[in-house]
C-alpha cells in the first residue's frame, strides 16, 4: 500500500514493490487524485520494449520526491528504480536493477551505489539512457 | 374624356363610378364636371349642363402639378367607391361635411410590392391599391365629423422586411405624404412557419418588473417580460416577435392586435422597422421596456435592452474556460497561475467553519470573474459551493463540511476541479472583469491506462478561452 505525504513529498510503502508498472500506475492514480493535483508530479516513466512481449520499465523520482519504507527488509524488482530512498534505521532494501537483473543491496541507511550500479547497466544495454 | 365613359353624374348629384380601371386626378374630375358644366344641355348618364347648378369649384389656382382642393357643391358628391378612382387632391363635399384627402406614400428604398396599409379609428382599412407606394384617397370626415380627429397611419409590414409606418392628418385636405421606405432584413432567415412554431418556447407579459443583469445600471424597472423557454436563441425570439407584427398577425400584444402594435408604453420613441426592436450584427436590440428571461447564457453578449428609464442596459461580458485533449477520467485542475503553480490564496477564513455547516465567510472580498457557482478549495481540500453572496463574502457549499477548518485557513476557487467525463471539459460561466493567465494540470491515473500528465499555463479573455492539452501515452 502506497500513502502519500503530499506536504512533505514523501511515498510510504509497507511493502516490497516488486511490480514496477503497477507501482508506476499507483504513483500515476495519486498524482492524479484530488490531493495529489494539488502538488507537483511525482515521478515520470518511461518502458523499452525487449520484443518478445517484454518490457524494460524505468521510473524516476522528480521534483523532490522521496520513497521511504518501515522498518524491515524489502525488494524493489522487475524494472528500474531512480529514487531517493529515506534511511529508515532497520530497514534494509535489495533493489534489482536492469534487464540484466543487476542486484543492489540496500544496507541500513538505504539505497548504496546505485548510480555506480545503474551507470554499468546503461552501458551493458544501451537501451533506457534517455529516461534516466 | 375617358373619364365621362368611367363615371356618371346622376340627375340627383351623386357622381359614381361605372366601370374602368383608371385612375383619375381630382384635377381631372373636376375639368371633366366643368367641361359638362358649360354643355347647353345634358347628354348621356352625365346630367350636367349650363341648365343645372355649377357641381364644383377648386380653392386656390389651378395647378396640374400640384394636389388640387376640389369641393364638390350644389349637392353633388361622390361616394366611397368612386373615390377609389380618383387622387392626387382632396375632394369636400356636402357643405364640408364630407372629406375625402388625398395620401400619398413617400420614401426610398421600398422593397418592390411591399404592400401598404392604412389604419384609421384603430381598425385597417379595405385595401383596393396595389402593393408598392400608394396615391390615394380617404374618407377624413364624414356626417360633419372627424373620422378619430383626422388621424390615420400607414403601415408597411412584411414579414421578411423591415417594418414602416407614418402618420398622417387629413383635416387639411389635399393630399398628405406619408413616409414608407423598407428592406429586407437578413436576420429573419426562419420562413413564416418557422417563426409561427416558436410560439410554444416564447411567452409575453405585460407588467412591472424590477431586473438586473449584473452591469452597472443595476436593478432597473421594465415594464413587460418575454421569456424564453426550450431553448429557443434570442435570434428566434427576434424572428417570432417580429413576425407576430406583420400585416396579418392576429397575436394580442398589450391588448392591441400584432399588425398595429408599435410600443409597450405610450412614452417610448417606437422603433418603426421592428416594433420588438431589430437585430444588427448579430446583436438584438430589444425595444424599450423589454425584459428577456431565460435567456441561454451564450446569447447574453447578443441583447441589448432599454429599460423604463430610457437606460441602456447589457449584459457584462462573460468567459468561460474549455479544456479539451484530455479522457475520460481525467482530472482537471484550473485555476490563476501564480507563475510557479497555482494561486492558492485568493481568501481567507474570516472564521471556522462549523461542523455540520455548509458556509464559510471571507475576509477577502469575492472577486468578480469568481463564478457563481463552482469549485472552492479550502486548505487543499477540494468542495464545490453551490451559491456564493458577494456581499456577506459567503460561499454555501453542497453539502457540509467534511473537518474544521480554522479561521485564517486559506482558500481559493478553481475553475475546473473534477474529473472529465468525456474529451474535454468546461468552467461554470463568470463575469469577464480582464484578461489573466490560467494554469492547467491533467492528470490520468491508473494502470495501464494512465497517461503522462499535462501541465500548462493560457491566457483567458472573454467569451470561450479553449486550451487543449496534450496527454501522451505513459510509456
Amino acid at each position: 500500500v502506497l500513502t502519500p505525504d503530499f506536504a512533505n513529498k514523501v511515498i510510504y510503502s509497507d511493502s516490497s514493490i516488486t511490480d514496477i508498472i503497477g507501482f508506476h500506475g499507483e504513483l500515476r492514480s495519486i498524482e492524479a487524485s484530488d490531493s495529489g493535483m494539488m502538488y507537483p508530479t511525482i515521478h515520470i516513466y518511461k518502458q523499452v520494449d525487449l520484443g518478445g512481449g517484454a518490457l524494460f520499465p524505468a521510473i524516476e523520482f522528480v521534483n523532490g520526491w522521496s520513497l521511504q519504507f518501515p522498518a524491515g527488509n524489502y525488494l524493489i524488482s522487475g524494472g528500474n528504480l531512480k529514487a531517493t530512498i529515506n534511511p529508515v534505521a532497520g530497514c534494509y532494501v535489495m533493489q534489482t536493477q536492469s534487464a540484466a537483473y543487476a542486484v543492489t543491496v540496500a544496507g541500513e541507511s538505504g539505497v548504496m551505489d546505485y548510480t555506480q550500479q545503474l551507470d554499468r547497466i546503461e552501458n551493458m544495454t544501451n537501451l533506457i539512457p534517455a529516461v534516466l | 374624356m375617358a373619364i365621362g365613359s368611367d363615371f356618371e353624374v346622376q340627375s340627383n348629384g351623386n357622381i359614381r363610378h361605372l366601370s374602368g380601371t383608371t385612375v383619375y386626378t381630382v384635377l381631372q374630375l373636376h375639368e371633366w364636371l366643368q367641361d359638362l358644366a358649360d354643355d347647353a344641355n345634358a347628354a348621356g348618364d352625365d346630367n350636367v349642363s349650363i341648365l343645372t347648378a355649377n357641381p364644383s369649384k377648386l380653392d386656390g389656382p389651378r395647378s396640374a402639378i400640384k394636389p388640387m382642393i376640389l369641393n364638390l357643391i350644389n349637392g353633388f358628391n361622390i361616394d366611397d367607391s368612386a373615390a377609389q378612382y380618383i387622387n392626387f387632391g382632396s375632394i369636400s363635399q356636402d357643405s364640408g361635411n364630407v372629406l375625402y384627402t388625398g395620401v400619398k406614400s413617400i420614401g426610398s428604398p421600398l422593397v418592390a410590392g411591399s404592400p401598404v396599409y392604412i389604419v384609421q379609428n384603430a381598425s385597417k382599412l379595405t385595401s383596393y391599391w396595389a402593393d408598392g407606394h400608394i396615391q390615394i384617397m380617404v374618407k377624413g370626415k364624414t356626417g360633419g365629423a372627424l373620422i378619430d380627429n383626422g388621424d390615420i397611419r400607414a403601415f408597411s409590414r412584411k414579414y421578411g422586411q423591415t417594418y414602416a409606418d407614418f402618420s398622417a392628418n387629413l383635416v387639411a385636405g389635399g393630399e398628405q405624404p406619408v413616409a414608407i421606405s423598407t428592406s429586407v432584413t437578413d436576420w429573419t432567415t426562419l420562413d413564416e412557419i418557422g417563426a409561427a412554431a416558436l410560439s410554444a418556447k416564447i411567452a409575453i407579459t405585460v407588467g412591472d418588473t424590477t431586473q438586473t443583469t449584473g452591469d452597472a445600471n443595476g436593478l432597473k424597472l421594465y415594464k413587460g417580460t418575454i421569456t424564453l423557454s426550450g431553448g429557443c436563441t434570442v435570434a428566434e425570439a427576434a424572428q417570432y416577435l417580429q413576425y407576430i407584427c406583420r400585416e396579418a398577425s392576429t397575436t394580442t400584444i398589450n391588448g392591441e392586435l400584432g399588425w398595429k402594435y408599435r410600443t409597450l408604453n405610450a412614452a417610448y420613441t417606437p422603433n418603426a422597422s421592428a416594433p420588438f426592436g431589430i437585430v444588427a450584427g448579430g446583436k438584438w436590440f430589444v425595444a424599450q421596456g423589454w425584459w428577456i428571461a431565460g435567456i441561454l447564457e451564450a446569447d447574453k453578449q447578443k441583447v441589448q435592452l432599454v429599460s423604463h428609464d430610457g437606460s441602456t442596459v447589457t449584459y457584462p461580458q462573460s468567459g468561460q474556460i474549455a479544456i479539451s485533449g484530455v479522457v475520460s477520467g481525467t482530472y482537471v485542475l484550473v485555476g490563476r497561475d501564480s507563475g510557479t503553480g497555482f494561486v492558492t490564496n485568493e481568501y481567507t477564513l474570516s472564521g471556522a467553519t462549523t461542523s455540520g455547516g455548509n458556509t464559510c465567510v471571507m475576509v477577502e472580498a469575492i472577486k468578480n470573474d469568481t463564478p457563481d457557482t463552482g469549485y472552492l478549495r479550502v486548505n487543499g481540500k477540494p468542495y464545490t459551493y453551490t451559491a456564493v453572496d458577494r456581499g456577506t463574502k459567503t460561499f454555501t457549499i453542497s453539502g457540509t463540511w467534511g473537518q474544521v477548518h480554522a479561521s485564517s485557513s486559506p482558500a481559493w476557487c478553481p475553475f475546473i476541479d473534477t474529473s472529465a467525463s468525456s474529451t474535454s471539459i468546461s468552467s461554470a460561466s463568470f463575469k469577464y472583469v480582464s484578461d489573466f493567465t490560467a494554469r492547467v494540470k491533467a492528470r490520468k491515473g491508473g494502470s495501464p491506462s494512465s497517461l503522462q500528465p499535462a501541465e500548462a499555463t493560457f491566457n483567458v479573455s472573454t467569451g470561450t478561452s479553449a486550451y487543449g492539452v496534450i496527454m501522451n501515452t505513459d510509456e
